[in-house]
């Protein structure tokens, strides 16, 4: 007994002893980070520095899994209510105000995925430090990888800077990733609009002119997706584009004085439209005519995931279906389907765009040779109009639907549809209208079920840009027709009327370029830059309220009314740019504010 | 007699061996009989009164008497044996028994006993030695509430503690808890909230185990506030710690069995009040005539169909639904249920406690619920006169029940509020409906579920070893093993609802799957998380403890080592052909599986040390510190030292005082000293890239990793110190018929971790690693008042109430100039988390459109711009300044100004009164707080707030319209206006409240009538929780995180408690 006491004893000793000994242990403290990689280990391969560069592809703004979309912001859509274009269409942009509303926001379409200062300047940084450090692990890498990750990026880098100009002209341009204790260069005023332009052509020329990457990926290719010569060429006509348009060719921005010239050039060349049609040419010429770039035959299927990479797609952004999804389909579309919720309701086109859509026989519906009768306005409508606008009536047949459903909107009191036209704020729509166009049919809308891509640049852009800027530069000669009518053609119209002088040739394109690119995120650019913004975003949007004239037994006729929305319809001069939000100056008083602000 | 007895001891120990039998073997260690002699006394309270059936027992030996009517007791004793006298509500006594006959004892109530033996940290101290703000509360007091655990009782029970409720729950809904306020602006990236919450230590071992812990086994709970209380816990001391001490054995006469347990009632405190189907259409049709006040547009609902509604609902209940989503979807009396059963006892070398505890809450709706099993057994076992070893065991097993994995409850009552009223929700064949995507019963019908199982264990062995060759000194080593496993299933199936076709004779109703606004996948999916933690603590302590004439001196040195090892995976399927919730039978496309998994350890090192020197009972002096390491930090920053000075002076035992009956003690003490708090994660001062997948596809797909780095690294990282100062006054009055402490305290944080914003511009594209750069104040007092009174017809009563304030202030912040410059926006030199927002000047009244055109702007006079169109009832927001300091006729950011105080309150108070007569005994436990408030715009109080959806008569009865033109609430739009839903103090409420948060009535069985039925004891009671609110909110809970957070409970309970 004594004995085994004695070992107790000594027992807590040892015990006590361990302790000691425990805590002494002198790497007791050390433990291992195992949850991120190194600078050792992420750029020791090509692999690894590959897995950064992924990143930088993910940054690409995600507009399949946002809600909000641009073409809400314009004169297209009116979703009525939804949060950050309803205060922009109040005129509620203000850099100083950082609440918009229930549910946050930012100045202009912030609340669209990384359409703000914030998220582009960061990927700016990660591109910025990937040129960097793969120039300084330089022996890691082969010639060829090196060669075509470098450009690919300073394509991304060009292609996150074009965001922000476009949305708030000059920006503070940084090419390297800055340091706290470099502060002679910490603080980057912004560059003029010419310089940043200047900056942002001149990154995508040197990918061009090098040449190192491909100009297409072909569907199977296992680099499709990543930037290409094409990319490059398209962003850089876009953005000449955009400049050579009235609202930045100018010698006052819309906003009021500009005396550091960030809102525009100050003055107006009619030379950059021939720069923009220089550059659309240089595409048609070396990557068009199927060569790889054409249209492709079919103008609604071009959209869907079995097409991917086809012929007219430029860059795009990927979705794989469950895994890295989209949920488009539960943003746009009919609402009620087969009896059954399905959709947001984001996107209801108004009377405006409906009315766009031209005649069976090519005409305008304002054409009074067209035949258009405004009691019955969906009869003999032009192919696109079928294929993509939903409206009353209208057959509803998705491959996942057991059935095809009718889409009815009118103010039925007999057989009251679901998706009748709402004039509260119900997810169902307020104009009357729905729209199919890119929905990928194979998927019931839900969330991040779809693996469509999302595509920024198709080459229907390269022609409706050439087309433009060639009649801008020089007027409607042959290649102006030519360009267009390849567009319509497609879409089964007869060709623009020989004849039309330059100014109807604008307004044709003007429409043309409306109708084939609507719900394309490309509206908002369009009515900016051509300085429309202040006529057609200032009045009230319209939608089709049709109802029996003897509603209690449908005995009656089914008259058409278009009928103002009632809906908040404010713009600013100043708001053709957006506002540089306040705490972005308060950090950085170098920055200037635009105008109007 | 001895026989009788014995064979009586035996047959109650043949019914326990059912229980506990090893347990049971222990109390065999009883030792064989010596000389005896019969031994006579008597029994007092302090002012001489007899005191009956109290417990006599002879230590170590199972011989026991008690107390008649005069209080006297007769026990045959061993000679040099120790009795024990003991009785509820009393102090117990030992008594060495020598050549006595008669012995007289005098009992004193336990709360005004001046040698209470308190915990402290690492080890004990008597109270009236002791030079800290310490707060105790027992364990019986915190388990009156019925509630899962101490989390949610010991708000308001003792001074320096702040609660912040966080819903109710089951499982979910502990409270936030802070000591002494907030002490650090450090936030939860995730959740928001204040992390200067308190290091929780259970039995002697830091551990956060708050949850595991069965309240009925706690023996009490001690706070440890000021720096003097916390400096031996070094770097985790900054924020406060809560000692947690479970039950251990007693001497006694016998082993003690009790058995209690209650079933409760519960029902949400407040319930919203949702418009009816008529009152619904109207609020639609006035907002959608205030918007457009020319439409030719007829009205959406006709005042025929509203005012005929009731009959038409009749007639057709599925074309003309009358819906109230939140009665149907909702049980309102969830039940809620616990039981324990305790053993406890001790001999002169085994004291022993063994407890079993079961406990089980329902929520709202099923599965939601939460159920807890506790065991635990205490040991104490002396070897050798001089050898100690001590066992701790504290298991749990809980389960947390929630909705379909793919909702939540939140999701849920968002869609029950949501539910407008005019829409079905069951249609009159029994099948369910939906609004807007949201079929609420879709998704509690859908089998789908959210389960949490957890294990936890709490183990301790313990050596304690007198060391004979230097008087007073001896060792001690334990060792703690607190393995922690946590395993998630989430089971997600389809939500499906029927479609209602209304051009069919009769209806057809199509089966269809909700997708919850696009949310919930359409196929079933099964996810399954593992995570284990695996915690060891070692401990050696050096412990002393003599006295020298007048002179007594306690030290202790502690070496504690402290590792940590967790590792989680998860795995994933989707798309099950079958409806068998198992991993393995999910689908076999590996596009359907998903996992993933990683490990990480931590480790601490710190040295303890304290030294106490008494002189004369009179002056007393404390030192102690910690010398702390931690893996956080990198080398050369991981090493910190936290020492702590106090002084008591017990003016009481001076000579000039003995004089003054009335002050029979008085304390005064102060202290002062550092502390750490440890905030933010490990290794920031590494630079790292995060890798995370999917990052992107390329080719027909595939999926590709991605990695990026969005922090700096701070090579220099490093804790928070802390000093903190407190003067205190602790003193009894009357014969301890008034007991009080106060204290005044100060507390200045440095190096608190910032991320500081103003050094680099936005475009530097990178996250700036936090810096050790804040500074922030904390200020504040505390006072406890109690009493006990004895009246001479037997009644007790009885009051300890206690008042806390503490205000916080950020001394240095980095903040941006936009704020800093704008006296009115500015964050510096106010409390943390104080609110911001533009200073309302109530609505706009129809006399301010003074041109009647509906619109108030400049042809009305009114030249500021707000958000949007202006209309009467609108709210109007007072111009205050603009970039260049003045009025700019614009509101934004420069109109900002301090609209409410942090929703954590600064104040809280808290009430206990107990009365006892003749059996029964009644407690009121009150708590209250102030100065908090809260921003209340959400689903209450604005109209059609997501998707029309149903509004509450709250905002309905006090809304504006011309005829109430002084309303509560702005006038009424379809969808949420952007002018009226600006962050402003026309939505802050003062959330100050007092609430009757326990109540508690029982009666206990008089002894003689308890025996007869084979019990010692038996007591029976009632209970209330949160029965009863008072507070400027009257259609919420004060308490309420966010409207449509599952709510408070209010809970009704009977119970019962038995000991044999």
């Amino acid at each position: 007994m004594k004995s085994y006491k004695k070992y107790l004893l000594y027992y807590s000793y040892i015990l006590i002893g361990a302790i000691c000994l425990c805590s002494c242990k002198k790497n007791y403290l050390d433990n291992v980070n195992k949850t991120k990689l190194t600078d050792d280990t992420q750029w020791a391969s090509e692999g690894n520095a590959d897995i950064y560069l992924n990143d930088l592809y993910n940054n690409l703004s995600d507009m399949y899994n946002s809600p909000e979309n641009l073409d809400n912001f314009t004169d297209d859509n009116d979703a009525g209510f939804y949060y950050g274009s309803y205060n922009y269409k109040q005129g509620i942009v203000d850099p100083a105000s950082t609440y918009y509303g229930i549910w946050g926001g930012n100045a202009g379409p912030a609340d669209i995925n990384r359409f703000n200062w914030t998220d582009a300047y960061s990927t700016i940084r990660k591109c910025n430090l990937f040129i960097q450090k793969i120039n300084a692990n330089k022996q890691n890498f082969s010639e060829d990888w090196f060669n075509k990750r470098l450009d690919e990026v300073r394509f991304l880098r060009a292609f996150y800077y074009s965001n922000l100009f476009l949305h708030l002209g000059g920006l503070p341009i940084i090419t390297e990733p800055q340091s706290r204790q470099d502060t002679a260069t910490l603080f980057t005023p912004r560059s003029t609009y010419a310089e940043t332009l200047n900056f942002l052509t001149t990154s995508l020329d040197t990918v061009v002119n090098d040449g190192y990457l491909p100009v297409k990926y072909n569907g199977g290719d296992a680099n499709a997706g990543r930037a290409t010569l094409g990319a490059a060429l398209m962003l850089k006509g876009w953005l000449q584009l955009n400049a050579a348009s009235p609202a930045y060719n100018s010698t006052t921005a819309p906003g009021g004085a500009d005396p550091d010239h960030v809102a525009g050039f100050g003055n107006v060349d009619n030379s950059r439209w021939a720069t923009a049609a220089a550059t659309f040419k240089q595409f048609i010429d070396n990557y068009g005519n199927g060569n790889p770039y054409a249209l492709f035959p079919d103008d609604s299927t071009l959209w869907f995931e079995s097409n991917e990479y086809n012929s007219e797609v430029i860059f795009d952004r990927q979705y794989v279906a469950n895994t890295f999804g989209s949920s488009f389909e539960q943003y746009g579309g009919p609402v009620w389907i087969l009896g059954a919720y399905y959709t947001w309701g984001n996107y209801d086109p108004t009377q405006e765009l409906i009315d766009q859509f031209f005649m069976a026989n090519g005409k305008a519906i304002t054409d009074p040779t067209s035949g258009y009768d405004p009691q019955h306005p969906y009869v003999n409508r032009e192919p696109r109009f079928y294929k993509w606008i939903v409206y009353d009536g209208a057959p509803y047949k998705m491959d996942w639907m057991p059935r095809e459903d009718t889409i009815y909107t009118r103010i039925d009191q007999v057989h009251p549809s679901k998706n009748q036209i709402d004039f509260g704020q119900d997810d169902v729509g307020n104009t009357g209208y729905y729209f199919k166009k890119k929905l990928n049919p194979l998927v019931r809308p839900g969330g991040n079920v779809s693996g469509a891509n999302y595509i920024y640049f198709r080459y229907t852009e390269v022609l409706l840009g050439y087309a433009e800027a060639q009649n801008e530069a020089v007027g409607p000669d042959a290649s102006v027709y030519d360009a267009i009518n390849k567009i319509r053609e497609r879409s089964d119209l007869p060709p623009l009327p020989d004849g039309l002088n330059q100014s109807q040739m604008r307004d044709a394109i003007h429409h043309e370029r409306r109708v084939e690119l609507c719900f394309e995120n490309k509206r908002f650019y369009d009515i900016i830059r051509w300085k429309i913004a202040d006529q057609v975003m200032n009045v009230d949007k319209h939608g089709m309220k049709i109802t029996n004239t003897s509603p209690t037994n449908n005995s009656g006729v089914w008259k058409y009314e278009v009928i103002p929305l009632n809906h908040p319809h404010v713009f600013d001069m100043k708001m053709y740019l957006d506002p540089i939000p306040q705490p972005v100056i308060a950090q950085n008083p170098k920055l200037v504010q635009n105008p109007g602000y | 007699m001895k026989k009788l007895r014995s064979q009586k001891i035996r047959r109650r120990r043949k019914f326990l061996q059912f229980f506990i039998l090893p347990l049971l073997l222990l109390s065999f260690l009883n030792g064989y009989s010596q000389n005896r002699n019969v031994i006579k006394g008597t029994v007092t309270d302090e002012s001489g009164k007899p005191l009956q059936g109290v417990s006599v027992v002879v230590q170590g030996r199972t011989i026991g008497a008690t107390t008649d009517k005069q209080g006297v007791f007769e026990i045959n004793a061993p000679q040099n044996s120790t009795l024990v006298v003991s009785s509820i509500g009393f102090d117990s006594k030992e008594i060495k028994v020598n050549s006595q006959s008669n012995i007289a004892v005098t009992l004193e109530t336990k709360a005004s006993s001046l040698n209470q033996v308190i915990v402290v940290g690492y080890g004990t101290q008597k109270k009236t030695s002791s030079t800290a703000a310490i707060s105790t509360v027992k364990g019986d007091e915190l388990a009156e509430a019925p509630v899962a655990n101490i989390s949610n009782s010991l708000g308001g029970r003792v001074s320096g503690v702040m609660i912040n409720a966080n819903g109710g729950r089951p499982g979910a809904d502990n409270s936030d808890i802070y000591i002494r306020g907030i002490g650090s602006n450090a936030v939860d990236p995730n959740t928001g909230k204040p992390t200067s919450t308190p290091l929780i230590v259970v039995d002697g071992v830091i551990r956060n185990n708050i949850n595991q812990v069965d309240p009925n086994a706690i023996a009490s709970v001690t706070v440890l506030k000021d720096a003097a209380a916390v400096a031996p816990y070094g770097l985790g001391g900054a924020n406060g710690v809560i000692l947690i001490t479970t039950k251990r054995g007693e001497i006694s006469a016998s082993p003690t069995l009790t058995f209690g347990g209650y079933y409760g009632i519960q029902q949400p405190t407040y319930v919203p009040k949702m418009l009816n189907a008529q009152d619904y259409m109207r609020l639609r049709n006035e907002a959608y005539h205030n918007e457009n006040p020319d439409s030719s547009t007829d009205q959406l609902f006709p005042a025929a169909l509203i005012n005929n509604y009731s009959n038409l609902n009749k007639q057709n209940p599925d074309l003309n639904a009358i819906t109230d989503a939140y009665n149907t979807v909702v049980d309102k009396n969830a039940p809620m249920y616990q039981a324990d059963l305790q053993l406890r006892g001790g001999t002169n070398h085994v004291r022993y406690f063994a407890g079993l505890g079961y406990f089980n809450q329902k929520g709202l709706f099923a599965p939601v619920g939460y159920n807890r099993y506790n065991y635990n057994v205490n040991l104490d076992i002396d070897v050798t006169r001089t050898t100690l070893v001590s066992l701790s065991i504290n298991g749990s097993y809980e389960t947390t029940d929630n909705v379909d994995a793919s909702s939540s409850t939140d999701n849920l009552l968002r869609g029950v509020y949501k539910f407008i009223p005019i829409q079905p929700l069951l249609y009159s064949n029994g099948l369910w409906a939906e609004f807007a995507g949201n079929a609420p019963l879709g998704v509690l019908n859908s089998g789908g579920y959210n389960r949490q199982n957890t294990t936890s264990l709490l183990s301790t062995i313990a050596i304690e070893q007198k060391l004979s060759f230097i008087k007073g000194l001896s060792i001690k080593g334990t060792f703690s093993y607190d393995p922690y496993n946590f395993f998630q299933k989430q089971w997600h199936r389809p939500f499906y609802y029927w479609s209602q076709d209304v051009s069919t004779t009769p209806y057809t109703y199509t089966k269809q799957i909700s997708t919850q606004e696009g949310g919930a996948p359409t196929y079933t999916w099964l996810n399954e998380n593992y995570y284990q933690n695996n915690s060891y603590t070692y401990d050696g302590y050096l412990n002393y403890h003599n006295t020298f004439g007048k002179s007594e001196i306690t030290g202790l040195i502690v070496a504690e080592a402290k590792n940590n090892k967790q590792l989680d995976f998860n795995a994933r399927r989707n798309n099950f052909a079958v409806n068998i919730d198992e991993l393995g039978l999910g689908s076999s496309d590996r596009n359907d599986y998903n996992n993933g998994g990683g490990s990480s350890t931590g480790s601490q090192i710190g040295y303890v040390y304290r030294l106490n020197y008494g002189f004369d009972n009179k002056y007393l002096l404390e030192v102690s510190g910690r010398y702390d390491g931690h893996y956080y930090f990198a080398p050369g920053h991981r090493w910190g030292y936290f020492p702590a000075l106090s002084v008591g002076w017990v003016a009481s035992n001076e000579k000039f005082m003995q004089s003054l009956k009335s002050i029979d003690y008085l304390k005064l003490r102060a202290s002062w000293g550092k502390s750490g708090a440890l905030a933010g994660g490990p290794y920031q001062y590494l630079y790292g890239y995060n890798l995370y997948g999917p990052a992107y596809a390329f080719g027909n797909g595939t999926l590709v990793q991605g990695s990026y780095n969005n922090l700096e690294a701070n090579p220099g990282i490093t804790w928070e110190i802390s000093s903190k100062t407190d003067i205190g006054l602790e003193a009894h009055l009357w014969n301890g018929l008034l007991r009080i402490e106060a204290d005044y305290f100060g507390e200045r944080r440095t190096g608190m971790l910032l991320a500081p914003q103003v050094t680099v511009p936005v475009e530097y594209g990178l996250n700036l690693a936090q810096e050790n750069a804040g500074i922030m104040e904390n200020h504040g007092f505390e006072l406890t008042l109690g009493s006990n009174k004895r009246l001479s017809n037997g009644l007790q009563l009885g009051i300890d109430a206690n008042f806390s304030y503490a205000k916080n202030k950020l001394i240095q912040v980095f903040e941006t100039p936009s704020t800093y410059n704008n006296p009115n926006r500015r964050r510096t030199g106010r409390p943390f988390q104080t609110q911001f927002g533009y200073h309302s000047l109530g609505l706009f009244t129809t006399a301010d459109d003074k041109n009647g055109d509906g619109i108030i702007d400049a042809a009305d006079g009114y030249n500021v711009t707000q958000f949007g169109t202006l209309h009467p009832g609108d709210i109007k927001y007072a111009d205050i300044s603009g970039p260049d300091g003045k009025p700019d006729g614009k509101i934004d950011s420069y109109d900002e100004t301090v609209i409410g105080n942090p929703t954590i309150p600064a104040i809280m108070y808290g009430a206990n009164i107990t009365a006892g007569w003749k059996g029964f005994d009644l407690t009121l436990f009150f708590q209250g707080s102030a100065m908090s408030s809260r921003n209340v715009q959400g689903f209450y109080t604005v109209p059609f707030f997501n998707n029309n959806s149903n509004s509450t008569y709250e905002y309905y009865n006090n809304r504006w319209t011309p005829d109430n033109q002084g309303a509560k609430y702005p006038r009424v739009n379809q969808s949420p206006n952007a002018n009226n839903t600006q962050t402003s103090d026309f939505w802050i409420v003062n959330t100050a409240y007092v609430r009757l948060r326990t109540a508690s009535l029982g009666y206990t069985l008089p002894v003689n009538v308890s025996t007869k039925i084979g019990m010692k004891n038996l007591r029976i009671y009632v209970t209330g929780q949160n029965v009863f609110t008072a507070s400027n909110l009257k259609f919420t809970d004060p308490q309420t995180n966010g409207e449509t957070g599952y709510p408070l409970m209010r809970t009704f309970s009977f119970g019962f408690s038995a000991s044999f």
